[in-house]
C-alpha cells in the first residue's frame, strides 16, 4: 500500500505544478483531482501507471536540467517551481519532454473535464459516468 | 439471438456456428451481418465491452479507458512516439472515429491494379454499389449548417475565399444534434456506429455475440481455419476470466485492426512472409486558429468540413477537427502558469487538421504488451507533414484568424497570422511534431504474390482454407480519404465471394 500511495504524491506533486490555479481560473487541484488520482490509479493497467509515475518522477528530479538549479522540485520556490513546469515541456531532450507531455495530459484530463472548467468553455457539464456495459 | 458477455472462471463457452468473426469494427461487422444475412449461423467476437449510447462515459479520461485498447498505449517505436488512435470494444473503431463516408476513388484500384495485380471486372463497381448501401444503411447525410457549429463555418467560408473545392463532410449519423462528442462515443445514439446498425441486426438474425472476449488463438487444423479461442477479460478489472472456444464449420474471417490481425495471425501460427509488413497510415497533426471571437469548437460537428484539394499533390487531407478540451490542455505548449494563461482563450482556438498520405512504410509484430508498431516517417512524408501545416495555418488565415499556434518543437507557441510562412521552416525530426497516426493500413496485405501479400482478391489467406482477412490490414496502400466506406466494401465482398 506504501508504494501506490508515494506513486499518488509523487503524481499528485507533478500535475499541480504543471497546471496551477492562476487568477480566477482553477488550477488541476480545485477540479477533484484527489478522486481522480484514486480512480486512476485503482483502474489504469500497470503499465500506464508506470508511465505516469516515472513522467513525474522525471518532473521532480530534473530541475538542473531545466532551469539549472541542482535540487528536486519539491524543494523549489515558488517561482524556479513555475520556471521548471515550463521548461520542462519544452526542453531539447525528447524523453523529457515527453514524460511532463504524459503527466500534464493526464492532469488536463482532471481539469477540463470538471464542471466549473466546463462552463468557463461554455460547455454543459459532463453526465455521471455509469460505468456500466451489457452484460446480456 | 445471443449476447454472452464476460464469464467468471469456470463458465467456460464452447460454441459450434458456420463462421466465427473476429473483431467487431466496420470490417467484422459488415463480415457478420454480411454472412447472417446469406442465412448461415454466424459468431462475432470482440475483445472489449459492449456499450449501448447510454452506457458511454461521455469524458475523454472515459475515452481512453474504455474505449481505446490497452488505454490507448499503442505508439510507434520509431523516432518518435507516436499514438496508434483505434477503437476497443463492440462497434470498433466506429465507436470513437466522426463516422466520415468518403467512397474509394477511382485511381485506388488502378493503383491497386498496377502494383499489386488486383485486377477483376467490375471491382471498382462493385465496391461502389456496396457502398450506396451502406451509404442508406447507415443513414449517410451531408453536415448542415444547422448543427455544424462555427469553427466548420469558418472552415468553410474561407476554403471557399481560397478556392479549394472542399465540401461539408457526409457521415454516418441520424439527425446528428451537433453535440461535439463523436471521439468520446455519441451518448445521443446519433452516430451510426457498427454496435447500434449492423451488429443489432446479426443478433435479429440469429447471431451471436461474444463480447469482452480477446480471441488467443485461430485454431487450424493443417492449413485450415476450424474456430478461435480464448479467455474472457473483464473490461474494467482486467482480470481473467473464463476460457471460450468458438468452433468454425466453415471458416473464421479475422477483423481484429490493421495492427491486431497479422499479431493474431503470427500467434496462431500462420506462416507468410508478409505478414506484419506492409504497414502504412495518414499521420496527422493540427494546428490552432486563434480568433477574435469565440469559436467554442466543441459546440457542433466534431468533424463537419473537408477539403480533397491536395489529395495527389502533395498528398494531404485537410480538415476540421474540434478536440475534447481535456486534450487541449495536453496539447498546448507550456506548463505551469504559463500553460493556464494560455488555455484562458480556448474559447477562441479552432483545431483543423491534416492527415498525410504517406509513402513511409512500417510493420507490425507481437509485442510484450501488445502489437508493436515500428514506423518512422520519412523526409518526404515530413516535408508533406510541414507543407500540410503551412496549408491549415493559411486555411486559418483566410477565416480571419489573428494568430495560430502550431505546436511544433522549436517554434514560437503563437504565431501572428502575418508570419506563417515560418512554418516552412519547421524541423523535419519527426520528434518536433504532436501527431498521431489515424487510418490505419496493411498488415495483412492485399495481392496476388503470396510472396508480398497475404491475401488474396477475395480475403483469402495465401495457403490456408476457410480463413479470411476483412478489415484495413487488408487494405495495400494508403487511400488518400477515409477509411472506413472503403474498409466495408471489402469486407462485403469478401463475406459474399465466401457464401458463395
Amino acid at each position: 500500500m506504501r508504494l501506490p500511495a508515494r506513486g499518488k504524491r509523487l503524481v499528485r506533486f507533478a500535475m499541480v505544478s504543471l497546471m496551477p490555479a492562476v487568477d480566477d481560473q482553477p488550477g488541476v487541484e480545485d477540479t477533484g483531482l484527489d478522486l481522480f488520482l484514486d480512480q486512476l490509479f485503482d483502474e489504469a493497467p500497470p503499465t500506464m501507471l508506470a508511465g505516469v509515475i516515472a513522467g513525474s518522477a522525471v518532473f521532480v528530479v530534473s530541475p538542473v536540467l531545466t532551469i539549472g538549479v541542482p535540487v528536486w522540485a519539491p524543494f523549489l520556490p515558488k517561482s524556479l517551481l513555475d520556471k521548471h513546469a515550463d521548461r520542462i515541456t519544452e526542453h531539447p531532450l525528447y524523453y523529457v519532454r515527453q514524460a511532463a507531455f504524459l503527466v500534464k495530459m493526464m492532469g488536463g484530463m482532471c481539469w477540463a473535464q470538471d464542471s466549473t472548467v466546463r462552463e468557463r468553455f461554455n460547455l454543459e457539464p459532463y453526465p455521471a459516468d455509469p460505468g456500466t456495459w451489457r452484460v446480456s | 439471438m445471443s449476447h454472452i458477455s464476460f464469464r467468471e472462471r469456470g463458465e467456460n463457452v464452447d460454441l459450434q456456428v458456420d463462421w466465427v468473426v473476429v473483431g467487431s469494427g466496420p470490417g467484422g461487422a459488415v463480415a457478420a451481418v454480411t454472412l447472417a444475412r446469406g442465412g448461415d449461423r454466424v459468431a462475432l467476437v470482440e475483445a472489449g465491452a459492449w456499450r449501448d449510447p447510454e452506457d458511454l462515459p461521455s469524458t475523454a479520461y472515459g475515452q481512453l479507458r474504455d474505449m481505446m485498447p490497452g488505454w490507448g498505449s499503442t505508439i510507434t517505436m520509431g523516432r518518435a512516439l507516436w499514438p496508434v488512435v483505434q477503437g476497443h470494444g463492440v462497434g470498433g473503431t466506429s465507436l470513437i472515429n466522426s463516422a466520415i463516408c468518403v467512397r474509394t476513388p477511382g485511381d485506388i484500384f488502378e493503383l491497386w491494379a498496377r502494383e499489386h495485380g488486383l485486377r477483376e471486372d467490375g471491382f471498382a463497381e462493385q465496391i461502389w454499389r456496396y457502398q450506396d448501401d451502406f451509404e442508406k444503411e447507415l443513414s449517410a447525410t451531408a453536415t448542415p449548417d444547422a448543427i455544424a457549429g462555427r469553427s466548420n463555418l469558418l472552415a468553410a467560408e474561407a476554403d471557399r475565399k481560397l478556392g479549394w473545392e472542399g465540401h461539408r463532410m457526409v457521415r454516418y449519423v441520424k439527425d446528428c444534434e451537433g453535440s461535439g462528442q463523436c471521439l468520446q462515443g455519441c451518448s445521443r445514439g446519433r452516430k451510426q456506429s457498427m454496435n447500434l446498425v449492423y451488429v443489432p441486426e446479426l443478433l435479429e438474425l440469429g447471431g451471436t455475440v461474444v463480447s469482452c472476449a480477446p480471441v488467443d488463438k485461430v485454431l487450424l487444423r493443417g492449413n485450415r481455419a476450424v474456430g478461435v479461442r480464448g479467455r474472457f477479460r473483464h473490461p474494467r478489472r482486467l482480470g481473467k476470466g473464463a476460457h471460450f472456444a468458438l468452433r468454425a464449420r466453415k471458416g473464421v474471417f479475422i477483423a481484429a485492426s490493421a495492427t491486431g490481425s497479422p499479431v493474431l495471425l503470427m500467434r496462431s501460427g500462420v506462416k507468410n512472409p508478409a505478414l506484419g509488413q506492409g504497414f502504412r497510415a495518414h499521420p496527422g497533426t493540427g494546428i490552432f486558429g486563434v480568433y477574435k471571437d469565440p469559436v467554442d469548437m466543441n459546440i457542433g460537428a466534431t468533424q463537419g468540413w473537408a477539403t480533397m484539394k491536395f489529395r495527389h499533390e502533395p498528398g494531404l487531407k485537410l480538415e476540421t477537427l474540434s478536440i475534447p478540451p481535456e486534450l487541449v490542455a495536453g496539447r498546448l505548449k507550456g506548463g505551469g502558469s504559463t500553460l493556464m494563461h494560455r488555455l484562458k482563450e480556448s474559447r477562441h482556438l479552432s483545431m483543423w487538421v491534416q492527415a498525410v498520405r504517406a509513402e513511409t512504410v512500417g510493420s507490425v509484430k507481437p509485442g510484450l504488451m501488445g502489437p508493436t508498431v515500428n514506423y518512422t516517417m520519412n523526409d518526404a512524408d515530413m516535408r508533406r507533414l510541414r507543407e500540410g501545416a503551412y496549408l491549415v495555418a493559411q486555411w486559418h488565415q483566410a477565416a480571419g484568424a489573428e494568430a495560430v499556434i502550431p505546436g511544433i518543437h522549436g517554434m514560437p507557441y503563437k504565431l501572428p497570422i502575418d508570419q506563417i510562412d515560418k512554418i516552412r521552416e519547421a524541423s523535419l525530426d519527426p520528434r518536433s511534431w504532436v501527431a498521431i497516426l489515424s487510418h490505419l493500413f496493411g498488415g495483412c496485405v492485399m495481392g496476388t504474390d503470396p510472396r508480398r501479400s497475404v491475401v488474396d482478391i477475395e480475403g483469402r489467406v495465401h495457403g490456408y482454407e476457410g480463413l479470411y482477412v476483412s478489415d484495413a490490414s487488408a487494405i495495400p496502400s494508403t487511400l488518400g480519404v477515409n477509411p472506413q466506406h472503403t474498409i466495408m466494401g471489402l469486407s462485403r465482398r469478401f463475406a459474399e465471394r465466401a457464401l458463395g
